[in-house]
C-alpha cells in the first residue's frame, strides 16, 4: 500500500501536521522533546512545511515511532535517523520527492556484493591509517561524457567535494565505511556505500531523471551547486533545461534566453549578439565545439546561429574565468553539441515561424561512435516585411545552416570529436544593397585519459566569417561597387587536467590563435562600373598563451582557484604603418611617413600577464560567499559606428596604434539556497575597469578606410553593477526574479581637442542600461495545462539627441548633444503563453501540445531607435520637417499558436 | 520528453507601424553663434555671415546676428575691419584687405557683450595638377505633382576632377561650382507652329556640331526671347577613400565628382519666364518646348564656374560632418549623430557654445562650357571665360545682352 497518494490519508496528516505547525511556535521545545511519532507524522510534516513527498510501505514502519526532535533536523538528517532505525534505504526521486525501499532494493552500488558495500584500496594498507583519498570520475551513465560540477559528500562526516571540469573529483575520507551521495541536476541522486581500505579511485556514474522537470527551467546545474561551486557567475544549460527554454517566436533561441539572466542584456527586438555586464557584443567569446563564432546571429539578430535542437551544454561564464580561457574580456559562452541519446537513431523535423529543420543522430561503429547532422532553412521574407522601416519592407532575408559532429570513442582512453559548421545569410535591402554574411566552423577535439588523475584535450578549431555587401542600383551603373571583408581565426589548444590529490586540481595548457582580417575589398559590380579596386591592407596577427590554474581545498569551508595566463601577441607583416608628425591628434594631414613591413614581420608585440583568482567560503549548508578577480586582454575588436551591431561591422586588430583592450573586473558573490534549495538567491557586485576600450572620433569614417587609426580613440571604461537574482526551482509555481543595476561608462584622457568625447568626462556607453528587471513565472495549472509569463524592464539606453538647429551655408545643420546625454523611454514587455499537453501517456510514442503565446501583450511601442528627419518629400503629408521620430520594432500584441509534437 | 515543432500556425492580428513623433525633454542653451567666414587669396571683397542657432524643434533656422563687430588679424599684427551690411553679414574693404598665402588669420566677433574667436587659421598652397571631365550620367528624382510625389529619373552630367601631387601630399580641397545656364527661345502661337530647329549640318561649318556661333550670324525673331540663370550646386569636398598612393612621392585623388547637373530637364521660373519647362533633344541640337507654352528654344548653353579651395584638415573634417549629417536619414544603418566640430569659440565665456566655420583657403578659379551628349557617356568640357552674370537671373526680349554667348 502506497499511503501518501491516499487522498484522505493526505488529508487527515494534512491536519495532523497542521497541529504540529500551529503549536511549533508556541512551545516547540516542549512539545518536541518529549513526543514520540509516528512515521505518517513525520510524512505529513514533510509534505506540509517542506513540500517534500515521502513515499514508503507502512507495514515497515509498525511500531515504530521516532523522537519529535528529528523535525528540527534536515530532511536528509530525518531520512538518515529514520532508515537507521528501521534498517531501509532511501533515494530521492528529485529534492521533493523521497522513496524509502527495502535495504536490498536500495544497492546502488556498483559492487553488489560485500552487502551492498564497495571496497575500495588496498586491504593490506587497510588500518594504517586513519583517513584516505577516494579518487575517481563522476560520469554521465548513459554517454560516458564527464559530470563538471557534479557533487560527492559525505554527510555523516561532513566532507564533500564538487567533480571538476573533466568529471574528476578528489576527496580525503576516514577509512572505513563511508556512504557517499551524488547529485547533479536533471540525474537521479545516488547513493553509495562504501569501504575505503586505503587511497583508492573509484569513478561514479550518474543517470538522467526520468522526472520532468518544470517549464523554463533555466539554471540546470546541481539545485546547491550556486552555493558549493567556486566559480562564480556562470549559469549552465544542460540538456534538460535547453529543452525548457522559452520560445521566441516558435523557436527555442539560446541567445535571447541568455539575455533574460542577469546582467545580461540585449539591444532589443532587432539587434546581433548580447552585452554582458556593460560589454560590447565583440567581448563575448563564443564556442560552439570549440571554434569561435563571428557572428552568432541570423537575420540581423532575429534569431541565433544555434540550433537549440543539437545543443547538449550551455555554459555562460561572466566572471572569475578560468585561465585556460582568454581572447574576449566581458564573457566566455561555451556551447556543446551532442546527441539526445547516443544509442538510439533519432530523426527530428520542425517547421517553424522562421524557418524548418531537420536533425538526424545515429550511433555509428557498434556504437563507439555518434553522428549528429542537422541543417535549417528559412523563408523569412514575410516577417522582414512586418518590421516598420521603409527599406526593410522592400527587402529579403534568406538564411540556412548546417552542421555535423562525429564522435568516436577509440577506447575507454581516446575519444575525438569532429565537428562542422557552415551557415549563409542573403539579405537585399531596397533592392539597391545585397548583403551576404557566411560561417563556416570546424573543429577537431582529441581527448585522452592517462589515468583517472591526468588527462589531455587537444582541440584545433577554424573559423571564418565572410561578409560582402554590393551597391547594385541598376540606374547608377557606374557607381555599383561590392565591398568584400573577411576574418579566419585559426586555434590550437591544449590542456592537461591533474588532480595530485584531493585538495589540487591543475590545469595547464597553451593557446595559439593566428588572426587574419581582410577588412575591406571595394570592386566595380558590373562592366559598366567606373568604381576603382580599393584594397584596406589585411592584418595578420598571432596570439599565444600559456596558462597555469590550481583548484585548491583550503578546508572544508574554504576553497580557492587561482591561475595565471600570459598571452603574447604579434601583428604580422606584410603591411605598412603610417608615422604621424607631433600633431595632437592624428589626421591625414599629420601624416610623416610610411613603414612598410614584409610578410610575417613582427610589426607590433603587446604582452602581459592576465592573473584570475577565486574563492569561495561556506558559511553554512546552503550559504556561501565567493570573490573573484580576473584579467583578460583581448586583441580583437569590433568597428562599428552604428547604434545596433550589425553583421557590416568591421573586426580589427590591435595595431601601433589601437591598443589591446585590457579588462579588470572584481566581483563579490553571496548564494544562499531556502527550503532545501527549493529556492535560490544570490546577489553579485562587480567592478570592471577597461584600457583602450574601443572609442570613435565625432563623425568617424569606418568603413574602407586606410588610416582608420584617425577615426579610432582608445579610452577608459567603467563598468560597474549590482544583481539580484532569486529563483524558485520546484513546485506549481516556479520561474524567476532578477534584478540588475549597472552602469556602464566611458572617458576619453586625450590632450588634443579633437580627441575629446564630450570634453574629457565619463559618458554613457552604448550598453549602459542602468536598471534591469527581468520576472519569469510558470505555472502548472493542472498535469495537462501550464502557463506562463515573461516580463522585461530596463532603462532605455544612451541616444545622443539634437539640441539645436542652425544655418550654415544652405545647410540646415542640426547641433546634436554630447553624446550619449540623454536615453530612450524605458523599455518594458510582457510575453504571455499557455500550454495544452493532448497526452501524458508515457507509452503513446507521438505527444503533442499546443502553446498559445502573446509577445508584448500590452502593446507597449519600445523605441528601437529615435532620428531626427529634416524633411521628407516623399511623404509630405505625413511627416513636418524638422522633427524627432521614435521607430519601434514590435508596437502591438503578436499572438503565435504553436505545435509541438515529439516522437 | 523532447519537443520538436512541426506545424506552426500563426495568427497575426495586427503589427503595426512603425514610428511615431518624438518628443524628448531635451536642455540646452536657448541659442548658439553661428560663423561662417571665408578669406581666400583672391582679390575680393570677403565676407563673414554670423547668426544665432535655435531649439531643434523651432519653426525658425536662424536668427541673424545682428550689431556685431567683426575684425580679422594676421599673424604680423594687422588689423582689418568688416563692415556690418546688416542681416548679420559682415564684409571686408579689398582694397585693404587680400589674403596672402603663408599667412595665418584669426576672426574676432564681439556680439552680445562675448567675445568669440577662431584661432589662426593658415592659408597654405600646394602646388597640383588636375584633369577635369565629365560623363553621362542618370539620376533618381522626386517629382510633385499637386499632392503626388513620384519618382523618376533624369539624365545628369557628372562633372570630374582628377587630382595629382608630387611631394609630400595632396591637401584637401572644397570645390566650389556654379552653373550658369543660358537659353534662346521664340514664343509661338500654337505648338503646331514650331519653327524648325537649325540645321546644324547645314549652318554648322566648323563641322563641331556642339558649336553653335553660327547662330551669332542668323537672324533671330523680334519675339526672340534670352534668359539666363545662375545655380550654385551643393558643395563638394574631397573624399579619403579616394586617395591613393600609386607611387611612393605622388598623391592622387582620381574621379573626384564636382557637381552633377540636370541635362534634359531645366524648370525655369515664370517670373522671369513665360514658360515653364524646357526639354532637351541632342539628337537634332535643339531645345523643344514642353506642352505648356507654345515656344522653341533655339540655344541652350550651359557654363560651369569652378573654385578651387585648398582647405585645411580641420576645415575638412568639418565639412565632412556636414555631409555625413545631411546624408543621415535616421535608418537602422546610420552612424551615430555627432557633433560638428568647427573653429569657432567663446574666449570671454567657455561656457557658451559657438559653430561654424572660418575658413582661410586659398582659391583657384576656372570657368568652362560644357555639352552633355547622351548618345555617348561623356560629356564635352571646354575652356570658356565667363564670369557670373548679373544680374544672376534675368531675361530680355529681342536682342540679348552685351555678355551673351552664342
Amino acid at each position: 500500500m502506497s499511503s501518501p497518494l491516499n487522498l484522505k490519508r493526505f488529508i487527515f496528516w494534512i491536519l495532523i501536521s497542521c497541529i504540529f505547525t500551529n503549536a511549533y511556535p508556541q512551545g516547540t521545545d516542549v512539545l518536541m522533546s518529549k513526543s514520540y511519532i509516528p512515521i505518517d507524522s513525520v510524512s505529513g510534516f514533510l509534505k506540509l512545511n517542506r513540500n517534500t513527498r515521502l513515499f514508503y510501505q507502512q507495514e515497515w514502519f509498525k511500531d515504530k515511532k521516532f523522537h519529535s526532535s528529528y523535525l528540527d533536523l534536515s530532511t536528509t538528517e530525518i531520512m538518515e535517523r529514520i532508515t537507521r532505525v528501521v534498517s531501509c534505504d532511501y533515494f530521492l526521486i528529485d529534492s521533493l520527492t523521497i522513496v524509502i525501499v527495502p535495504k536490498q532494493a536500495g544497492s546502488y552500488t556498483s559492487d553488489p556484493s560485500s552487502s551492498g558495500l564497495v571496497s575500495i584500496g588496498d586491504p593490506m594498507k587497510y588500518g594504517q591509517s586513519s583517513k584516505a583519498v577516494l579518487q575517481g570520475k563522476v560520469l554521465n551513465g548513459k554517454t560516458g561524457e564527464p559530470l563538471a560540477g557534479a557533487i560527492v559528500f559525505v554527510e555523516k562526516h561532513n566532507l564533500g567535494t564538487t567533480s571538476g571540469a573533466k568529471g574528476v573529483y578528489s576527496i580525503e575520507l576516514p577509512v572505513g565505511e563511508n556512504r557517499l551521495t551524488l547529485k547533479y541536476i536533471g540525474f537521479e541522486n545516488k547513493y553509495v556505500n562504501i569501504k575505503l581500505l586505503s587511497d583508492g579511485s573509484f569513478d561514479l556514474e550518474l543517470f538522467e531523471s526520468s522526472v520532468k522537470l518544470d517549464e523554463v527551467q533555466i539554471s540546470a546545474q546541481q539545485s546547491d551547486a550556486n552555493v558549493y561551486r567556486t566559480q562564480m557567475s556562470v549559469m549552465k544549460f544542460d540538456t534538460k533545461a535547453l529543452k525548457e527554454l522559452p520560445l521566441t517566436l516558435g523557436e527555442k533561441d539560446i541567445i535571447k534566453s541568455i539575455s533574460l539572466l542577469p546582467g545580461i542584456q540585449s539591444v532589443g527586438e532587432f539587434g546581433t549578439g548580447f552585452n554582458v555586464r556593460g560589454g560590447g557584443n565583440d567581448q563575448n567569446l563564443i564556442l560552439i565545439e570549440g571554434a569561435p563564432v563571428i557572428n552568432s546571429s541570423h537575420l540581423f539578430g532575429l534569431i541565433s546561429i544555434l540550433n537549440a535542437n543539437t545543443v547538449s551544454n550551455v555554459t555562460l561564464m561572466k566572471a572569475g574565468i578560468p585561465a585556460s580561457f582568454g581572447e574576449r574580456s566581458s564573457s566566455i559562452l561555451s556551447i556543446d553539441m551532442g546527441p539526445e541519446n547516443p544509442e538510439r537513431l533519432k530523426v527530428k523535423a520542425g517547421i517553424g515561424l522562421i524557418n524548418s529543420s531537420l536533425n538526424l543522430e545515429t550511433p555509428l561503429i557498434n556504437k563507439k561512435a555518434s553522428l549528429i547532422l542537422g541543417g535549417r532553412s528559412s523563408y523569412s521574407n514575410w516577417l522582414l516585411h512586418k518590421i516598420p522601416d521603409i527599406d526593410l519592407i522592400n527587402s529579403s532575408a534568406n538564411f540556412y545552416d548546417i552542421n555535423g559532429l562525429l564522435t568516436v570513442k577509440l577506447n575507454p582512453k581516446n575519444k575525438i570529436k569532429l565537428f562542422g559548421y557552415l551557415s549563409q545569410d542573403d539579405f537585399s535591402l531596397s533592392n539597391s544593397y545585397i548583403y551576404d554574411y557566411s560561417n563556416l566552423l570546424g573543429s577537431a577535439r582529441w581527448t585522452h585519459n592517462f589515468s583517472d588523475r591526468l588527462s589531455s584535450d587537444l582541440l584545433a578549431s577554424y573559423s571564418q566569417y565572410d561578409y560582402s555587401v554590393a551597391g547594385v542600383d541598376t540606374l547608377k551603373k557606374y557607381d555599383a561597387y561590392q565591398i568584400k571583408s573577411q576574418i579566419k581565426y585559426r586555434s590550437l589548444k591544449w590542456n592537461l587536467s591533474y588532480s595530485l590529490n584531493n585538495k589540487h586540481d591543475f590545469d595547464l595548457g597553451w593557446n595559439a590563435i593566428l588572426y587574419n582580417v581582410l577588412p575591406g575589398t571595394e570592386t566595380p559590380y558590373g562592366p559598366e562600373s567606373f568604381v576603382k579596386y580599393l584594397t584596406i591592407a589585411p592584418e595578420k596577427a598571432l596570439e599565444l598563451a600559456l596558462y597555469l590554474s590550481d583548484n585548491i581545498t583550503i578546508s572544508d569551508k574554504l576553497n580557492m582557484e587561482v591561475g595565471i595566463r600570459y598571452s603574447h601577441y604579434s601583428l604580422l607583416g606584410p603591411g605598412n604603418v603610417n608615422v604621424y608628425n607631433n600633431a595632437p591628434s592624428l589626421s591625414i594631414a599629420s601624416i610623416a611617413d610610411t613603414l612598410s613591413f614584409s610578410s610575417n614581420q613582427r610589426i607590433k608585440n603587446y604582452s602581459g600577464p592576465e592573473p584570475r583568482i577565486s574563492f569561495r567560503y561556506v558559511l553554512n549548508s546552503n550559504s556561501s560567499l565567493k570573490l573573484s578577480y580576473n584579467r583578460i586582454n583581448q586583441y580583437i575588436n569590433l568597428v562599428s559606428n552604428t547604434s545596433v551591431a550589425t553583421p557590416s561591422d568591421v573586426m580589427k586588430l590591435s595595431d601601433t596604434y589601437l591598443k589591446p583592450l585590457t579588462m579588470d573586473q572584481l566581483a563579490l558573490g553571496y548564494y544562499k539556497n531556502f527550503f532545501q534549495n527549493k529556492i535560490e538567491a544570490s546577489v553579485e557586485i562587480y567592478y570592471k575597469n577597461l584600457n583602450n576600450v574601443l572609442e570613435y572620433r565625432d563623425g568617424a569614417k569606418i568603413l574602407m578606410n586606410n588610416q582608420i587609426e584617425t577615426a579610432l580613440l582608445n579610452a577608459r571604461g567603467y563598468n560597474y553593477g549590482l544583481e539580484f537574482f532569486i529563483k524558485k526551482n520546484y513546485g506549481k509555481l516556479n520561474g524567476w526574479i532578477s534584478y540588475t543595476y549597472s552602469r556602464s561608462l566611458r572617458k576619453t584622457e586625450s590632450d588634443a581637442e579633437a580627441d575629446k568625447i564630450n570634453m574629457n568626462e565619463a559618458f554613457p556607453s552604448n550598453f549602459d542600461k542602468p536598471n534591469n528587471l527581468v520576472v519569469i513565472g510558470n505555472y502548472q495549472i493542472s498535469r495537462r495545462w501550464r502557463f506562463s509569463g515573461t516580463f522585461t524592464y530596463n532603462t532605455g539606453r544612451p541616444v545622443t539627441l539634437p539640441e539645436l538647429k542652425y544655418n550654415y551655408q544652405d545647410y540646415h545643420l542640426i547641433h546634436y548633444s554630447d553624446r550619449n546625454k540623454y536615453r530612450l523611454p524605458d523599455y518594458h514587455r510582457l510575453d504571455l503563453s499557455i500550454t495544452m499537453d493532448e497526452s501524458l501517456r508515457i507509452r503513446k510514442r507521438w505527444k503533442g501540445s499546443w502553446t498559445l503565446s502573446v509577445i508584448n501583450l500590452y502593446g507597449r511601442k519600445n523605441a528601437y531607435s529615435v532620428y531626427y528627419q529634416n524633411d521628407n518629400p516623399m511623404e509630405p503629408d505625413t511627416y513636418t520637417s524638422g522633427s524627432l521620430y521614435k521607430m519601434y520594432i514590435i508596437g502591438r500584441p503578436f499572438p503565435t499558436l504553436t505545435y509541438n509534437l515529439s516522437f | 520528453m523532447k519537443y520538436h515543432p512541426i506545424l506552426i500556425l500563426i495568427l497575426v492580428l495586427a503589427i503595426s507601424a512603425c514610428r511615431e513623433l518624438y518628443v524628448p525633454d531635451v536642455i540646452s542653451q536657448d541659442q548658439a553663434l553661428v560663423v561662417d567666414g571665408l578669406v581666400t587669396n583672391q582679390n575680393e571683397s570677403y565676407s563673414v555671415y554670423v547668426s544665432w542657432s535655435v531649439p531643434f524643434d523651432s519653426y525658425k533656422m536662424s536668427i541673424p546676428g545682428t550689431d556685431g563687430k567683426v575684425w580679422v588679424t594676421d599673424d604680423l599684427g594687422n588689423y582689418y575691419l568688416f563692415t556690418d551690411k546688416g542681416e548679420g553679414n559682415y564684409t571686408s574693404d579689398p582694397n585693404d584687405f587680400r589674403g596672402m598665402p603663408g599667412s595665418s588669420y584669426t576672426l574676432h566677433i564681439e556680439i552680445n557683450r562675448e567675445l568669440y574667436e577662431s584661432g589662426p587659421q593658415l592659408l597654405a598652397v600646394v602646388p597640383y595638377e588636375r584633369t577635369i571631365y565629365g560623363l553621362v550620367d542618370r539620376e533618381e528624382v522626386l517629382e510633385t505633382v499637386g499632392s503626388i510625389t513620384r519618382r523618376s529619373f533624369e539624365n545628369v552630367a557628372k562633372i570630374y576632377l582628377d587630382l595629382k601631387s608630387q611631394g609630400g601630399s595632396l591637401p584637401r580641397f572644397r570645390f566650389d561650382p556654379i552653373q550658369i545656364i543660358e537659353s534662346t527661345y521664340e514664343v509661338v502661337d500654337t505648338l503646331e507652329e514650331i519653327i524648325p530647329p537649325p540645321d546644324s549640318k547645314k549652318n554648322n561649318s566648323t563641322g563641331n556640331p556642339f558649336n553653335t556661333s553660327f547662330l551669332k550670324d542668323t537672324p533671330l525673331p523680334a519675339t526672340a526671347h534670352f534668359c539666363w540663370r545662375t545655380l550654385y550646386p551643393e558643395d563638394q569636398i574631397t573624399t579619403t577613400s579616394k586617395v591613393s598612393s600609386s607611387e611612393e612621392s605622388i598623391y592622387e585623388i582620381n574621379q573626384q565628382l564636382i557637381g552633377s547637373f540636370p541635362v534634359k530637364r531645366m524648370i525655369m521660373a515664370r517670373d522671369t519666364v513665360n514658360i515653364d519647362t524646357i526639354w532637351y533633344n541632342e539628337e537634332i541640337l535643339s531645345f523643344v518646348t514642353a506642352v505648356f507654352d507654345t515656344t522653341q528654344s533655339l540655344v541652350h548653353h550651359r557654363f560651369l564656374i569652378l573654385n578651387e579651395h585648398q582647405i585645411s584638415e580641420d576645415a575638412y573634417q568639418f565639412y565632412a560632418g556636414i555631409k555625413e549629417q545631411s546624408s543621415a536619414d535616421g535608418k537602422i544603418f546610420d552612424p551615430l549623430p555627432a557633433q560638428l566640430k568647427g573653429n569657432i569659440k567663446c574666449v570671454s565665456n567657455p561656457d557658451k557654445l559657438a559653430f561654424g566655420l572660418f575658413e582661410v583657403s586659398s582659391q583657384k578659379s576656372s570657368s568652362y562650357q560644357y555639352f552633355p551628349h547622351i548618345g555617348s557617356a561623356t560629356v564635352r568640357i571646354e575652356p570658356y571665360e565667363i564670369s557670373i552674370p548679373d544680374p544672376e537671373v534675368g531675361n530680355v526680349t529681342g536682342r540679348p545682352p552685351s555678355w551673351w554667348v552664342y
